[in-house]
């Protein structure tokens, strides 16, 4: 379900993404993807696979 | 125009693409609202003019970001513009873009193009695309997607005419060859295509693409039980994979949008397209974030609180006014007691959340504009999702604080159902304004004001008491209904966090013109009602009673020597005992005595169900002391009822605590009903909220009093 909404959202695999802080109370993260912003729960940034 | 063509046209876009700045602009004021079926968001409908020949019916449908929807409000797009037989179906559709993320913007586009839609596109904010660096060619886009285009401004109203213009011209030219669809965007797969082609045997006269959204949607489209049955047979029989497919489809078209994008859009340097990351640096810091936030909130809530009192009294002046305007012209008779006791104070119970509604909603639609609220629920969405709330909940439940009825029409802005729903029904729990005249006269009852710790006023210490009793209150029965209520739609927190911009004086004048329109003759219906009821109850009564009831206070009168004006209290004050308010009160006796209440406290609960602070007006009636703003002879009355039972005072401690706590929990409001169940659009809502929050009051209230006793 979260991977159908990100990249429906712009969140498209292949593109650069970057953590830019954590939530004041933890739980959720500030992320950029190209030009986008978004706020995203950890167990919802789990479904981004990540490589170098 | 009375004899031009009528036509529909859907307004589709992304969320955060400026849609409702498009729609304020094509509609102006003729905007009203409906409902989708199955969903509590509000179906705006704008009429559009079009010069002599055509008119058109505009549709603001729900922001999405794709044909696969996740919430119930995004199922309404698919719905309206697959299905032949749905009422919304648009001739044509006006495709709103954000110019500053064209190609995100871009993915639903090509979607909606392949069902078939004739679409106009609207290219809005170029401005802000220009301010950052982008220079986009709408010419060459246009050329790109073979579909007409107009860049518009919300801002300055550019475009606008043009868009018009387009519209018409694309009607003229309908039917378009369906058939001609353009193929360079997705190609179905070996695998759909076999599937689409059976499918095209159960839903004959739907292309391709349609089929294909058909296939993934067939569990929750409203189509037949048989239909319904044979599409689940095909996919069975062909084994196939709904996420694969999408993921497949949105690869391609992204991949066939990319290039296209590149091409009309020179990206100059120079642009700022860090500015929202560096406020945010702030905005979302963990210390200085929260500390701001709170700062906002409490503007907010001291302009609700402070700045509406102004027309408010203003409101209740106007209709003590109009009361006496009508009582001196009009001849004494039950019509003008109607008139007067009834529908202007009711009226008058309904124009008075006026000023707070608008207020709120100015406060909150500038920060939804800004682009604000979307951090709100990002900071805070750790804290409330322990609760079962959204971090946007906050704002609804700080807002109650001031008044529960804007606060909770402004759980609006919450998407996701239950968050929103739990929202709605913990916030009447926060201490309202209205509560403080309660508060006020028991307080200064049964406490007194010594200091404590050498600077704290004891009774400063119970009110403040009082409001955290409220919020806990308010916390575990979220708590509690989180754990009770079914999640129909998955919690996501997953939220585009738009970047910054100046709002939009416009969008934030219809807002709020909207939220007070809906008020007034939604929610206002209600009100006005009940406090007819109200009043009837308490005017008449057994015939012979209310006679009697005048009767022997007159001749009391005379007896004692009473002046006029303690006759007329006294007569009041009998004749409301008579009434079938009084005796309401009576029949509850037996079932608020545990709580230490007579039948009088019990008038006074019922009364005091219009309005919280109806209830020290009732106490002035009953106790027959004329003016109802003289809080101490009320307090002295008060002091002087003696229980019969015990031969002691009425207003013990115990008693004045047991009305306090239930004052604190109990659900006194019937202009909150009314709004809760404009809302949930449904009766089943506020009448669960009303018995929980009255039982709780109860409850809580019988264990005070047989602690204290």
């Amino acid at each position: 379900m979260v991977a159908k909404k990100l990249i429906t959202m712009g969140v498209i695999p292949g593109r650069e993404v970057e953590i830019l802080r954590k939530a004041p109370f933890g739980g959720a993260y500030y992320i950029r993807v190209s030009d986008l912003y978004f706020a995203i729960r950890k167990a919802e940034a789990k479904t981004i696979i990540v490589k170098e | 125009m009375a004899n031009s063509k009528k036509f529909k046209i859907g307004l589709v876009g992304n969320p955060n693409c400026g849609k409702t700045s498009v729609f304020n602009l094509l509609t102006g004021l003729h905007q009203k609202t409906g409902n989708f079926p199955g969903i509590t968001v509000d179906k705006k409908i704008g009429d559009l003019d079009l010069g002599e020949n055509y008119s058109a019916e505009l549709i603001d449908l729900p922001g999405t970001y794709s044909l696969y929807p996740i919430s119930k409000d995004e199922r309404i797009v698919v719905q309206s513009l697959l299905q032949k037989s749905d009422p919304n179906l648009p001739d044509l559709v006006i495709y709103v873009v954000d110019s500053t993320h064209l190609e995100k913007n871009l993915l639903l586009f090509t979607q909606i193009r392949d069902l078939g839609i004739p679409i106009v596109m609207a290219l809005n904010m170029t401005d802000l695309a220009t301010a950052r660096g982008l220079e986009l060619n709408a010419v060459k886009l246009a050329k790109e997607l073979h579909t007409p285009i107009v860049k518009i401004s919300g801002r300055t109203e550019e475009g606008l005419l043009d868009l018009k213009e387009s519209v018409v011209s694309l009607y003229e030219s309908l039917p378009i060859n369906v058939e001609k669809k353009c193929d360079c965007f997705y190609n179905l797969g070996e695998k759909e295509k076999t599937i689409t082609n059976e499918f095209a045997k159960v839903f004959p006269e739907y292309n391709e693409y349609q089929l294909l959204i058909i296939a993934h949607h067939y569990e929750w489209l409203p189509i037949s039980d048989e239909q319904r049955k044979e599409s689940k047979a095909i996919l069975e029989s062909n084994d196939f994979d709904a996420l694969d497919a999408q993921v497949n489809e949105t690869m391609q078209r992204y991949s066939s949008i990319e290039p296209i994008v590149r091409k009309v859009i020179d990206n100059k340097k120079g642009g700022s397209k860090e500015f929202t990351n560096k406020i945010d640096r702030i905005l979302t810091n963990n210390f200085l974030g929260i500390t701001i936030f709170f700062v906002v909130m409490a503007i907010v809530f001291q302009s609700i609180f402070q700045l509406a009192s102004y027309p408010m009294d203003l409101i209740d002046q106007g209709m003590g006014f109009l009361v006496n305007i009508v009582k001196t012209n009009l001849p004494e008779s039950w019509l003008t007691n109607l008139l007067t006791d009834g529908v202007i104070s009711g009226i008058g119970g309904i124009v008075i959340f006026i000023p707070q509604i608008a207020i709120l909603f100015l406060f909150i639609t500038l920060l939804e504009e800004v682009g604000y609220l979307a951090r709100v629920a990002y900071m805070l969405d750790r804290v409330m999702q322990k609760f079962g709330l959204n971090g946007r909940s906050v704002v609804a439940l700080i807002s109650g604080g001031a008044c529960a009825i804007p606060a909770i029409m402004s759980a609006r802005t919450i998407s996701n159902p239950k968050e929103r729903l739990i929202t709605i029904l913990v916030t009447p729990f926060i201490s309202c304004s209205a509560r403080i005249p309660v508060y006020a006269i028991l307080v200064a009852f049964v406490v007194p004001p010594t200091k404590v710790l050498g600077f704290l006023n004891l009774q400063g210490v119970v009110f403040m008491a009082m409001y955290l009793l409220g919020i806990l209150g308010a916390l575990i029965s979220s708590f509690v209904l989180n754990k009770l209520m079914d999640n129909t739609e998955q919690s996501f927190l997953l939220l585009e966090l738009p970047d910054y911009k100046m709002p939009l004086f416009r969008n934030v004048f219809y807002a709020v013109w909207e939220k007070v329109r809906q008020f007034v003759f939604e929610a206002g219906k209600v009100i006005l009602v009940i406090s007819i009821l109200l009043w009837f109850l308490a005017s008449y009564g057994p015939t012979e009673k209310m006679n009697n009831a005048e009767t022997s206070s007159i001749e009391y009168a005379q007896e004692n020597k009473l002046s006029d004006e303690q006759k007329q209290d006294l007569i009041s004050s009998k004749k409301l005992e008579a009434s079938y308010i009084g005796h309401l009160g009576k029949f509850i006796e037996p079932a608020i005595e545990p709580l230490g209440y007579d039948w009088k406290i019990g008038i006074a609960l019922i009364t005091s169900f219009a309005a919280r602070e109806v209830f020290v007006g009732t106490m002035a009636t009953i106790y027959s002391i004329g003016s109802e703003d003289d809080q101490s002879s009320i307090q002295e009355k008060m002091r002087a009822e003696i229980n019969p039972e015990t031969g002691g005072p009425r207003f013990t401690l115990a008693v004045s605590l047991s009305l306090l706590i239930f004052y604190v929990f109990a659900m006194q409001c019937m202009g909150t009903l009314a709004v809760v169940y404009r809302e949930t659009k449904s009766w089943k809502y506020p009448i669960l909220q009303f018995l929980f929050m009255t039982g709780l009051a109860y409850f809580s209230s019988l264990i005070v009093y047989q602690l204290f006793k």
